[in-house]
């Protein structure tokens, strides 16, 4: 392999690292403190897209970044009804549940979608500034808009980063992520407590899905696909840890990438076993610290 | 011969020092009754005991085999059973099934999966016996978490018993029980030790139950024992007043 | 009061009472009733087997796709691609998901809870990358088409009726098995380490075996449904193998009720006749049933069995 190859793709693994490590950081924050498995995390990350899709078609002269706006306070005011309402009702219950809800969610939230934007692959427009490519050394030509999520998955990190180890919240956040009883004794108001940090965990799904639609059809099926590497990143890095994450979406982003480029068959299996071997030998994640 | 020997075990949790280098010796047919105030580090040692937590350090030593490192199951094959403080037992099941699963364990038939549990005469015959001799036949098809809270401290040391251990860690056996519970609690226990021989290791709050039951006692304090004797010896110390009786029992 | 020895016979009679109604059934029914009866004997199965370690044992597996996936696609080669009649094929695809089950279950009882959960899932994840990558083998995303109905020993099991009287007679022999395996020791040991693991080894029992025998249960059970369902369907694809088609069990069982031996029946029962009558005016049927189960876990975690059962309680004991 040519060692300009290899740097384009390793910026190509980054660009989709950073755009897992969006919607991996909202599940990890949502399962540590909330202590609930979300697989409808994925189905959020869909209507993300769906969102910015309809925004994007439906009102004149909408730009790129205003309908991904929009179709980011959608998603969260559909995660806010969905903690408020059903999970609320769970959160003494078991696991199983507690996933099996998130389920009926998915069930819920992917035919409501197919009912109102159709089966149809759907794409979205690169927005006209970042439509271009910088060529590389190598001749080759690296699409802006990857370089855009690159930048986009490092702001989002730093702001969560300042967000969570500078703010009053943040620090409640973390408390209550190692120690649920700590956040009652506090005598901290835990319900809007994990109803604000289900809008985050939600409106963080919904911007990667906005991000991701004009590099990837917009289907209903998106979201099924995603949300297993999104849960393995979770677990490699460890449930709750915003650090681990970051790490675990760059080693898993990068990992598909080359995986599809030396081992094109099998990459599909390389997530999975990357979980199975995390799961048996160190099942609180690489980077948790503890 | 002593049946159980602790030798210098250590446990402590982050800064916390738990128990720290404590020995103990108990006699077969003896009943041991631990005492000491809360935090004295009573629970970790029973649970350093039946293998629930590994110690830091040192040994446990029962029946001359050692048992530290080992997984409850296998201690509790040795003979080694113990109940547990806040009540323990099979919710979703009847007060006969959870009887049953103690049973079936110790008859061997709990591998049994094609024939109906309520089938085996001699497991329900034994099963029925241990209800009837703490007095819950009549609770015996009551879902257990329907229980009162006497009735379920009757269970939990009832789960014991019907392990047929060689030694007994009863975990605070009358922990919230009313007075006339209390005392057909510690009757039945005196039965048992007398009928089967058993050897018996319990901590316990209530200072009536600690005098009449216990062969000998000893008194933890901060993980550690500071004093060991019979019980008029123990109700004469004067460290033991200080710390904990506040002359109050005596 | 002592409980009474559970009466046996009651449970014989129930069986070849609802065996000879059901095997008389096609005598009066259209055969689309037929075909809808079959699939719901298959689901029924599937659940059941998938409820063992839901609602008996305590465990959420998504790897049951897997053994039921990977005994359709087994069968249905060994049929295709071999002479083998097609009982010794039978026999072999469901003996590969016991051994499956053994293989996967023995790495999985390391773990609880949702990281069993997960486990699990990703095990069969690599099933289904398996077949969806293997083309030569599996056909890929195609699947594997066109696979006939052969003779059972000497039985004739071509055509609905006859396919049905053979699912018919496989289910109820699994399902009579799996009663009596609940019914039996090692099942009430399953219930006790589905309230409380760690009592259940404080009275010496060593909980990850018995864990273990209910996976290996319910893959090999799993199996009997997925070798069950290839010759039913005519063909298989990996769909049968994803992730998401593991929550069919699962939901079915949560919806019927999942602490009762019957309760995944009855959710069969609905599942497929909400499907059938739902899709008659919408294809949006999806939706429906998700509603439906999200209001069913805030409302009735004990599924529909639960609910029967709460009032006829209520109702006894009003009587009294």
């Amino acid at each position: 392999m040519e060692f300009s190859y290899f740097i384009y793709q390793l910026i190509i693994g980054l660009s989709y690292s950073m755009l897992l490590f969006l919607i991996a950081s909202g599940l990890t924050i949502i399962f540590g403190l909330l202590n609930i498995p979300n697989f409808a995390h994925g189905a959020l990350y869909m209507l993300g897209a769906y969102f910015t899709y309809f925004f994007l078609h439906s009102l004149p002269g909408v730009s790129f970044g205003i309908a991904l706006v929009l179709a980011v306070v959608s998603v969260g005011l559909i995660g806010a009804f969905l903690e408020y309402v059903p999970l609320r009702k769970i959160y003494e219950r078991s696991h199983a549940l507690q996933l099996l809800m998130t389920f009926s969610f998915i069930l819920i939230l992917d035919d409501a979608t197919k009912y109102f934007a159709g089966t149809d692959f759907l794409s979205i427009a690169i927005p006209k500034l970042m439509d271009g490519s910088i060529t590389l050394p190598g001749d080759r030509e690296m699409p802006v808009y990857s370089i855009f999520i690159i930048a986009c998955g490092l702001v989002v990190a730093y702001l969560l980063w300042l967000g969570l180890y500078k703010t009053r919240l943040g620090k409640l956040v973390q408390a209550g992520t190692a120690n649920k009883e700590m956040l009652s004794a506090l005598g901290i108001n835990v319900p809007r407590l994990f109803t604000l940090v289900f809008i985050l965990g939600s409106v963080l799904a919904g911007l990667g899905g906005g991000l991701a639609g004009p590099l990837k059809a917009v289907s209903v099926g998106m979201g099924e696909t995603v949300i297993i590497t999104i849960f393995a990143i979770v677990i490699v890095g460890g449930v709750g840890s915003l650090k681990g994450a970051f790490i675990a979406s760059i080693l898993v982003g990068e990992l598909n990438t080359f995986g599809v480029v030396f081992f094109p068959s099998f990459a599909m299996a390389f997530t999975y076993i990357l979980v199975i071997v995390v799961l048996l030998t160190k099942p609180e994640g690489l980077f948790r610290t503890k | 011969m002593s049946l159980l020997e602790v030798r210098k075990v250590s446990k402590s949790f982050g800064k916390l020092q738990a128990v720290s280098e404590l020995d103990l010796s108990i006699d077969e047919g003896e009943v041991r009754c631990i005492i000491g105030a809360n935090g004295a580090g009573k629970t970790t040692l029973f649970n350093l005991i039946s293998g629930r937590t590994r110690p830091d350090s040192g040994q446990v030593v029962f029946a001359g085999e050692e048992i530290s490192g080992m997984r409850p199951p296998q201690i509790v094959r040795k003979g080694l059973s113990r109940s547990f403080q806040v009540s323990n037992y099979f919710p979703n099941l009847s007060v006969f099934q959870n009887v049953r699963i103690a049973v079936l364990s110790r008859m061997r038939k709990s591998r049994i999966f094609y024939w109906p549990v309520s089938r085996l005469g001699p497991v329900n015959q034994r099963v029925t016996e241990i209800l009837e001799n703490f007095n819950l036949l009549p609770l015996a098809e009551v879902i257990a978490d329907k229980l009162s809270h006497g009735d379920r401290r009757k269970l939990e040391i009832s789960l014991v018993v019907a392990q047929e251990p060689r030694m007994l860690l009863l975990d605070e056996p009358t922990a919230g029980m009313n007075s006339t519970e209390t005392e057909s609690t510690i009757h039945l226990i005196k039965n048992l030790v007398t009928k089967l021989g058993l050897t018996l290791l319990l901590t316990e709050h209530d200072m009536k139950v600690v005098f009449s039951l216990a062969d000998k006692i000893t008194f933890m304090h901060y993980g550690q024992v500071v004093c060991e004797g019979p019980p008029q010896e123990i109700k004469a110390n004067a460290d033991v007043k200080e710390i904990y009786l506040g002359g109050e029992v005596c | 009061m002592p409980p009474k020895p559970q009466n046996l016979k009651n449970p014989i009679i129930w069986f070849f009472a609802s065996l000879i109604v059901l095997w008389a059934a096609p005598l009066f029914l259209p055969t689309f009733y037929v075909y809808l009866i079959t699939e719901i004997l298959i689901v029924s199965l599937f659940a059941v087997s998938t409820n063992v370690l839901l609602g008996f044992t305590g465990l959420l597996s998504f790897g049951q796709v897997a053994f039921f996936g990977s005994s359709a696609y087994a069968v249905s080669l060994l049929i295709k691609g071999t002479s083998l009649p097609f009982a010794a094929s039978f026999f072999i695809s469901v003996g590969m998901s016991a051994l499956a089950a053994l293989i996967i279950g023995l790495f999985c009882m390391r773990l609880r809870g949702f990281y069993f959960a997960i486990l699990t899932l990703a095990f069969s994840q690599i099933f289904f990358v398996v077949v969806y990558k293997w083309t030569s083998l599996t056909g890929g995303d195609d699947g594997i088409v066109g696979i006939p109905k052969k003779p059972f020993l000497f039985f004739n099991i071509n055509g609905p009726d006859a396919y049905y009287h053979f699912v018919l007679l496989v289910v109820m022999v699994s399902l009579a098995l799996l009663y009596l395996i609940i019914r039996s020791p090692l099942g009430e040991v399953l219930q006790a380490i589905r309230d409380n693991s760690e009592r259940t080894e404080f009275l010496g029992l060593q909980v990850r075996n018995y864990r273990l025998a209910s996976f290996v249960i319910a893959g090999t059970f799993g199996g009997v449904a997925g070798a069950l369902f290839a010759p039913f369907q005519g063909i298989v694809t990996p769909e049968l193998l994803h992730w998401s088609h593991s929550a069919e069990p699962l939901m079915i069982s949560l919806l019927g009720g999942m602490y009762f031996f019957f309760g995944p029946i009855a959710g069969a029962v609905i599942f497929v006749f909400i499907k059938e009558w739902i899709t008659g005016f919408t294809e949006y049927w999806m939706f429906w049933y998700g509603l439906l189960l999200m209001l069913l876990i805030m409302y009735l975690p004990g599924g529909i069995m639960g609910f029967v059962s709460e009032h006829l309680k209520r109702g006894k004991d009003d009587s009294r």
